[in-house]
């Protein structure tokens, strides 16, 4: 926090010190001109020939150190605000994320943490650098001819009044639109890109197509009226210029003749300041509108919230269900009850339309339940910290999600301490071991987007591996065996449910959610949910 | 492109003489006050030129977005509809990598087409005019400048070298931060649920990114250092020269002022050329990226397909993926006859979402060939054939739209009533066919998701002419009864079938089995 204030401070100081160096070398070489035509004797140029020369070397090095600073400090808090994001995201998963399209949210997030560097480098420090520079310019000028001062100091002001709270007006609009096409665009191509095999194969791509032309064509409405506002902004500081010459010159007839020349450029060598606060407005309203979108993802509710104050998360991983009924809006099932002591085996038999992820969401709190508890060593679930019990509870989904890496980093997230021989005992558990041992790569073989490089059955049994790593006393697998040829199933299941005990004592038990009786048959007992019954 | 290439340097030539026009009013200006005289017409004179010069800065701004504008849609477009096209063949690109490609990548655009390719117009005609006007004036200070001139060239393509390999990690360090992010989001259950939290995963990508960026812009901001500093360089010895001579009495004092205002607008176009360099060649890295994407081989067939059910055979087929040592498909010959109902039976990871992948046509094996009837299948129309397909995948997508939008999908033609049958005949009828869903809907189940593609795939028999049916594991996550259900409904459709299943139940439906390993199939 400390270097960021020094670095930001460098940055701003040398931004105006380049500001002020190519002001001055203006301003100098025309001092000396009007000077050297006077003609003294050369001696009484050497000031100004000396600072000519400095000013024409100063610029560019102040301009690159500001450059870097305020780089470095910029992507730093980009890096600072990533992070916070995933915090917002990380704390409103599953639920407050429905409203988003995945492509959508992507792009939202990449791009708007990007935007929002712009803040600094182009919003603030242009408005920054120019504004100092404008005013010691005028308090300079003011010093030489208090009237002269006077007419700049009101050029410079009304530009900025007008480049900061007219121009905007016209451009607003048109900024918010862009960034919702751009919005709309990242999602119609998402959804077009993981659904393009089978729109091509239905020979159904002409809307997903109309759909992603029309955001583009959004897009680059957008971006013409954007260029409208640019050149506009560079034609109203040229206006400004030319204006403030004009005036300067109306009262400059009794002023010593050597100042006529720095007077009377005095505008022009404001051009570069002014112009960046044309760039800054340009840039704020996608900053603000960036920032805004950013918020909002602090302000959506949590879908589950912590108690104030949280019991111990306990010994025992006695899980007992009582009266529990869970869904969405509308509640999917009858209420259900059974208790799972440790070491033991249960089936769930939920039929199509039971919600059977929702029910696996429910233990995991991750959503509320509609009604009934859940209690974890007999304390009721909502007593304790939902991370707390996610520590005690693991779940493997019938889709699970792989990540984009290799297989030694998929399963590190079940244990991201755990060495190649844990890994490797994990993986013929689940009997991947022979799978992985053909591979040139190993362990570090990339799995692709999804896990897409592996078979579903492949897929699966690296998340059940993942599971076993972790130190989840109790399982929930949702349709574990789904995609899995028959032989395999049976023996994955066989091997999976002997892992309730290790050397005769009870290291976890495991709740099988499932619809198919093979998978059922295998657990000690079953438990049958029934779907929720419409009343009246 | 020629066009706007003419306008941006007839806006160059507009604005060389209108910043002539105003120096030399400014210097006769600051001459006339310098020697106390009345003003005359010259301040009339400087506003209106100061008019002008802001509607043609109006102009080139609008003009130059314009253009970048336009081809970056284009280019949108351009991937888009290269993504959906039907004669592409090998794998797609992912989501994530499109994403990053035609949002921020596609920013990086318009330092290259947008503002560049303008500024080059101005940067050849201002400088030009600028040195002649200059010449006329003082030979010396034009000389200076076209001696100097030439050295931002020189260290533009010196720094250029330097950079082009910078940008391209910046660029590979900018994509590897949207993957892990899309990632880290795909994921979120998963980390919740482990209890990972991945503030530190993003906090030692983003430093690495942010290292990684640092060290491209030390030397991108290098180059315009540079340029810069020859430019602002220039500038002083120009004005020191004239101070000089000024003294001497060599030079007036508003030619002096003349050149000493002209000067700096000789280098301003360089040096702005110079700046939108380094964005220049992000845009170029970005744009080889989209090369990359929109290349790849073609299926090329023109012959229609029939209409009817016809023979198929796989002749040795054989694929191999890169990284793997064992082929991802291997099939000596197999004959599937018009009409026959078979299964294609092989433990994971055996090559059967593979072979269906060859008979849609996305890929094309290795080795060996498939034909219907006699005519090799990468001949046929890639979309007369697949018009013949009816193809339930393993995991089916939803498009937004109703419930029964989804179904009659790829089957315009179908009317409410054929969906409502199938939906009838797949176990849907107690799902709001006007219910809306999109492709990320959580509380429509993988089996519902499967039903939904199921009774598309019935739709597109009935009424859309399919004569080959394609299930991939159509029954999973279904209950025995609607398995059955579903299982009757196919059978009777009296088209080919093909599927892929573990389940005994759904391969007693079949006629016959097509392994693709030595290990025993269920009975």
């Amino acid at each position: 926090m400390k270097r960021r204030g020094l670095v930001l401070t460098g940055g701003v100081a040398l931004g105006i010190l380049a500001q002020i160096s190519s002001i001055g070398l203006l301003l100098a070489a025309a001092w000396l001109i009007v000077r050297a035509a006077q003609h003294p004797p050369v001696l009484y140029l050497m000031v100004a020939i000396v600072s000519v020369r400095f000013f024409g070397i100063s610029r560019s090095a102040f301009r690159y150190g500001e450059r870097l600073f305020t780089h470095d400090v910029a992507l730093s808090d980009a890096v600072d605000q990533r992070v916070r994001t995933y915090q917002d995201l990380e704390r409103i998963a599953p639920t407050g994320l429905d409203s988003w399209r995945r492509g959508e949210l992507i792009s939202r997030v990449v791009d708007d943490v990007t935007s929002t560097q712009d803040r600094l480098l182009r919003v603030r420090m242009n408005w920054w650098t120019g504004a100092a520079a404008s005013i010691i310019v005028v308090v300079v000028i003011g010093i030489l001819s208090p009237s002269a001062g006077f007419m700049l100091a009101a050029t410079a002001l009304a530009l900025g009044v007008v480049i900061r709270f007219a121009l905007p007006t016209f451009i607003r609009q048109t900024v918010r639109s862009a960034s919702t096409a751009r919005g709309d665009l990242a999602a119609e191509v998402s959804a077009t890109a993981v659904s393009a095999v089978e729109l091509v194969a239905l020979d159904a791509t002409v809307v997903a197509r109309e759909k992603s032309r029309d955001a583009a064509a959004r897009l680059g409405q957008g971006q013409r009226q954007e260029g409208w506002f640019t050149g506009l902004g560079s034609a109203v500081v040229l206006v400004a210029i030319g204006v403030g010459v004009v005036a300067i010159a109306g009262i400059t007839r009794y002023v010593d003749p050597v100042l006529i020349g720095v007077l009377l450029l005095a505008p022009m060598a404001l051009a570069e300041a002014w112009d960046g606060w044309v760039e800054a407005e340009r840039y704020r309203p996608e900053v603000d509108a960036a920032e805004s979108r950013l918020a909002a993802f602090a302000d959506t509710p949590i879908p589950v919230a912590d108690p104030v104050d949280p019991q111990l998360l306990p010994d025992d991983w006695t899980l007992a269900v009582d009266g529990l009924v869970c869904g969405w809006e509308a509640p999917l099932i009858e209420p259900c009850s059974f208790i799972v002591r440790p070491g033991e085996t249960l089936g769930v038999s939920a039929p199509s339309g039971t919600g059977k992820s929702t029910l696996a969401w429910t233990f995991l709190r991750l959503i509320e339940p509609k009604a009934g508890h859940i209690a974890l060593g007999g304390v009721n679930a909502t007593e304790l910290l939902a991370s707390d019990v996610r520590m005690r509870i693991g779940y493997v989904g019938q889709d699970e999600v792989v990540f984009d890496t290799t297989i030694k980093e998929n399963l590190r997230i079940g244990d991201p301490d755990a060495d190649e021989d844990a890994l490797w005992k994990a993986l013929e558990k689940v009997r991947l071991a022979d799978f992985v041992r053909e591979l040139p790569n190993g362990l570090n073989t990339q799995v692709g987007e999804g896990g897409g490089k592996l078979s579903g059955g492949e897929r699966q049994r690296l998340c059940v591996a993942r599971l076993l790593l972790s130190g989840h006393r109790v399982w929930i697998l949702d349709e574990p065996t789904e995609h899995l040829d028959e032989p395999t199933a049976k023996a994955l299941m066989d091997d999976v449910l002997a892992l309730t005990h290790e050397a005769g004592a009870p290291v976890r038990s495991i709740v099988v959610i499932s619809h198919q009786s093979e998978v059922l048959a295998k657990t000690e007992s079953v438990v049958v949910l029934h779907k929720h019954a419409v009343n009246n | 492109m020629r066009r706007h290439l003419i306008s941006s340097v007839a806006l160059g030539a507009a604005t060389a003489v209108l910043v002539i026009a105003t120096s030399w009013f400014v210097a006769e200006l600051v001459a006339i006050r310098f020697a106390s005289s009345a003003l005359t017409a010259l301040p009339l004179a400087i506003l209106a030129a100061y008019l002008v010069r802001a509607v043609v800065a109006w102009v080139h701004g609008v003009i130059s977005e314009r253009a970048s504008t336009r081809v970056k849609e284009d280019l949108r477009n351009e991937v888009v509809d290269d993504l959906v096209d039907p004669r592409r063949l090998g794998p797609r690109p992912s989501s994530s990598q499109l994403i990053t490609l035609l949002g921020p990548g596609m920013n990086a655009f318009d330092g290259y087409i947008g503002r560049f390719l303008p500024q080059l117009g101005l940067a050849l005609v201002v400088p030009i005019a600028v040195i002649v006007a200059v010449g006329l004036t003082d030979p010396l200070s034009a000389l200076i400048i076209v001696l100097t001139l030439p050295l931002i060239g020189i260290f533009m393509a010196l720094v250029g070298l330097m950079t082009s390999d910078k940008v391209e990690r910046r660029w590979a360090a900018m994509e590897r931060l949207g993957r892990h992010f899309a990632d880290v989001l795909d994921g979120l259950i998963v980390f919740k649920v482990f209890g990972r939290r991945q503030e530190v995963g993003i906090k030692v990508i983003g430093h690495k990114h942010r290292r990684e960026s640092m060290a491209a812009l030390r030397i991108a901001f290098l180059s315009t250092f540079v340029l810069e500093l020859v430019a602002t360089i220039s500038v002083a010895l120009v004005a020191v020269s004239i101070g000089l001579r000024v003294v001497d009495g060599e030079l007036e004092l508003a030619p002096a002022m003349f050149v000493l205002l002209l000067a700096p607008e000789a280098y301003l176009p360089v040096r702005r050329v110079g700046i939108l360099f380094h964005d220049s060649q992000e845009g170029a890295t970005a744009a080889a990226q989209l090369l990359d994407v929109l290349e790849h081989p073609h299926h090329d067939g023109t012959i229609g397909a029939p209409s009817e059910p016809v023979a198929i055979s796989f002749n040795s087929v054989r694929v191999t993926y890169p990284e793997r040592t064992t082929p991802a498909l291997e099939l000596g010959s197999a004959r599937i006859e018009a009409g026959e109902k078979v299964a294609v039976f092989g433990p994971s990871g055996s090559g059967k979402s593979t072979a269906m992948s060859i008979l849609l046509g996305f890929e094309k094996p290795d080795e060996g060939a498939v034909t219907v009837a006699d005519t090799d299948l990468f001949q046929l129309d890639p979309a007369a054939w697949r018009k013949r397909i009816a193809w339930v995948p393993q995991v089916p997508r939803l498009v937004a739209g109703t419930l029964i939008e989804n179904i009659v999908l790829g089957t315009p033609e179908a009317t409410e009533a054929d969906a409502l049958t199938a939906m009838a005949d797949v176990g849907l009828d107690d799902f709001d066919t006007n219910r809306v869903l999109n492709e990320s809907s959580h509380d429509v189940s993988a089996g519902e998701r499967r039903r939904i593609a199921l009774a598309r795939a019935l739709v597109r028999v009935r009424v859309g002419g399919a004569w080959l049916v394609l299930l991939d594991e159509p029954t999973a996550g279904l209950d025995a009864e609607r398995e059955h259900q579903i299982v009757e409904a196919f059978s009777q459709l009296g088209t080919t079938l093909v599927l892929v299943s573990h389940r005994a139940e759904t391969l007693a439906m079949v006629d016959r089995v097509i392994s693709l390993t030595e290990s025993e199939v269920p009975a």
